[in-house]
């Protein structure tokens, strides 16, 4: 799922661009010393993902990941996010560089909504994190596929049409990543917990 | 009335030598072609015969070989395991920057 080059009128590339720089900005404010080596590993995580093709019948998917990066990293995700797909556009010609700012709004915010709905809705016991986190890990790719059909429709494009074929193709996606999501939340758990605390959570601050 | 037998024995006469003439000429230019015509007819087909397979056999290593090549145009798009390092690399040492960065600013100026 990346917007092309020329595929977005100039204007919707120039807003998504001037919106995606300010929320990185932001995103990278947030950012604790001790946090970086975790949101390092995690830009490395989602700038690989979207390598590993899972073949499927005739063709292959690419995992996306933008929920679990947003469980993982909270509002960091954002900067991650968009650090991976700049380093995609330049080494690998995914997306263009015009598109950046598109592509970056259409995997970060939805990892910033599942990153949030994780923190705010996880609780305390393990199964229910565990299903929490899962269920934001898939979501994310769903936000992203309404996205890209509300970035389209600026350009002229259907929405309803580009929402239901971005949401079908992805559907297989959408399972595999709420299984990855929750296998990790569950590892993190006994491994690690500490690092599904979100330390820049908005109701921890004060 | 005498000249009627020599008429009649000489039109047959002429008949004779028309038909020789109308055929001779014909037969013999037919004769070779109708004794080498089915050599010379087995020796052109089978060279088109062979023209025709070998036709069709560089026909299909160059349906191959377009196939081939799509396919490994297909391969060139695909990043390769240095370009995928090389991110890695990219992303750990950006992160690795910032990482002084906040180092030396949480540290504050002067105080090294």
């Amino acid at each position: 799922m990346h917007i092309s080059d020329g595929v977005l009128p100039v204007g919707a590339a120039l807003a998504s661009g001037a919106a995606s720089l300010a929320i990185a900005a932001w995103s990278a404010r947030r950012i604790q010393g001790e946090e970086l080596p975790k949101v390092a590993v995690v830009t490395a995580s989602f700038f690989v993902a979207s390598l590993l093709h899972v073949p499927l019948g005739p063709t292959s998917v690419h995992l996306l990941i933008p929920g679990l990066v947003g469980v993982l990293l909270g509002r960091a995700a954002f900067l991650a996010i968009a650090l991976g797909l700049v380093l995609q556009s330049l080494l690998f010609q995914f997306g263009g560089l015009t598109a950046l700012g598109a592509n970056a709004l259409m995997m970060g915010i939805p990892a910033l909504i599942c990153g949030w709905l994780f923190q705010t809705f996880k609780g305390q016991a393990r199964k229910r994190q565990v299903l929490v986190g899962g269920l934001a890990g898939g979501l994310g790719t769903v936000f992203s596929g309404l996205i890209l059909a509300l970035l389209l429709a600026t350009g002229g494009e259907d929405f309803f049409g580009v929402a239901r074929l971005a949401l079908l193709a992805h559907v297989p996606v959408v399972a595999i990543e709420a299984l990855v999501s929750a296998f990790t939340v569950s590892f993190l758990l006994k491994v690690k917990p500490e690092l599904l605390q979100a330390r820049d959570a908005l109701h921890r601050e004060s | 009335m005498t000249e009627a037998p020599i008429f009649r024995r000489t039109w047959p006469c002429a008949l004779l030598l028309l038909s020789l003439l109308w055929c001779g000429p014909a037969a013999a230019a037919n004769q070779p072609p109708v004794a080498d015509g089915p050599a010379l007819d087995t020796a052109c087909g089978e060279t088109l015969a062979g023209l025709q397979t070998q036709q069709e056999e560089l026909a299909r290593d160059i349906r191959r070989l377009h196939r081939e090549l799509a396919a490994l145009r297909e391969d060139l798009t695909q990043p390769g395991l240095n370009e995928i390092l090389g991110g890695i690399g990219y992303i750990l040492g950006l992160f690795g920057v910032a990482f002084f960065v906040m180092g030396r600013k949480n540290r504050g100026p002067g105080k090294d």
